[in-house]
């Protein structure tokens, strides 16, 4: 604020200054700021959310081998410590970005400017980027890809939606993951799918099993590619 | 766990503003902060409350007041509060973005907010 125009109270003074500025804003701007720089570079963006275990990183490998003929890809993964997951996508012979949040408990707009800053962005058409395992605080910092897909697997049980449900209002897309899983864990999908809509009535949702490869293919098209 | 960070950042910005108008003491903040956002009112507090020791926040409050969340809906034009599904079940009950009215999606207008409404402080005596 231009400081010719605080008003200034007399020496002593209470003084209440009305301010409106909204912490969250800060994260909303940088991920719009990162949003115009994928686009200006003509890049699809992805930001993969979900539990630890949901099959996250699994279905990014599985999405980068039936993807990496036709596009170039590149990812960035956000755990709380190790390589593990860059590793795991590193070896399907793709560009990937480690970021390690240390204690933080979700990837922010402003660690993701930082590693957009360390990719070639004009020699990639997709970029994954892969959240840290947790159904809550990644919902409260958008990152400025162009959707947001929560996973979901049939081992985490049947009411982790209505649990979590503020992940599932901001997503573009729900994967129902471990489907052949289901009947092992007495889980009913259906169910799952119920309670995504009951949240957010239009969210696409498809069945995946990272393991055989079943419904990747329907992932890839949910998301243009 | 992301009140830590936010706390933080509340405090930078308060001590940015009472710095620029001079204040010796900062006597309360107002916060709203919108419920369908994750951050814990008590953990908000909690943290502001180790994090203004020595600094110009010291001794001050925070007043947190809630957001009730709003949407609006595009196909029917309904304005107003959130709809909500409960599981009577489990006894469960979550927020829904189907349109209270025509069941179509709706978007947020208000309910993600963490804004520093105002800020109390008191001015330098310069005798």
């Amino acid at each position: 604020m231009d400081s010719s125009v605080v008003i200034r109270p007399e020496p002593g003074e209470v003084f209440d200054v009305e301010l409106e500025e909204d912490i969250l804003e800060a994260n909303r701007k940088l991920a719009e700021e990162n949003a115009e720089t994928l686009r200006r570079y003509g890049v699809r963006s992805f930001d993969i959310m979900g539990s630890v275990g949901s099959g996250k990183t699994s279905l990014i490998e599985r999405l980068v081998q039936m993807l990496k003929g036709r596009y170039r890809i590149a990812a960035i993964g956000g755990d709380a410590a190790t390589t593990i997951d860059a590793e795991r996508i590193g070896r399907h012979g793709v560009k990937v970005l480690q970021i390690n949040t240390g204690k933080e408990c979700h990837l922010d707009a402003n660690l993701v400017k930082k590693a957009l800053a360390r990719l070639d962005l004009s020699s990639i058409d997709i970029l994954f980027i892969e959240n840290v395992g947790n159904l809550i605080c990644p919902a409260d910092f958008p990152l400025g890809c162009e959707k947001r897909i929560v996973v979901i697997s049939v081992s985490e049980g049947e009411h982790m939606v209505v649990k979590h449900p503020y992940i599932f209002a901001g997503a573009d897309l729900a994967v129902i993951n471990k489907i052949d899983l289901s009947t092992i864990m007495g889980v009913d999908p259906s169910k799952i799918e119920r309670d995504i809509h009951l949240i957010k009535p239009n969210l696409a949702v498809i069945r995946t099993s990272c393991k055989t490869g079943e419904g990747v293919a329907e992932v890839a098209k949910a998301l243009g590619l | 766990m992301h009140e830590l960070s936010v706390a933080n950042e509340i405090v930078k910005v308060v001590i940015r503003e009472a710095e620029k108008r001079g204040a010796k003491q900062v006597k309360s903040v107002h916060l709203v902060v919108g419920k369908l956002t994750h951050l814990s009112k008590e953990q908000l507090t909690f943290c502001y409350n180790l994090l203004k020791k020595d600094t110009i926040l010291k001794g001050s409050r925070l007043i947190i007041t809630e957001q009730e969340p709003k949407v609006k809906c595009s196909s029917c034009g309904y304005l107003g509060p959130i709809s909500k599904v409960a599981d009577d079940e489990l006894g469960l009950w979550a927020v829904s973005l189907a349109c209270p009215r025509c069941g179509g999606p709706v978007e947020i207008k208000e309910g993600l907010e963490c804004r520093i409404k105002a800020i109390r402080m008191v001015v330098e005596d310069k005798n």
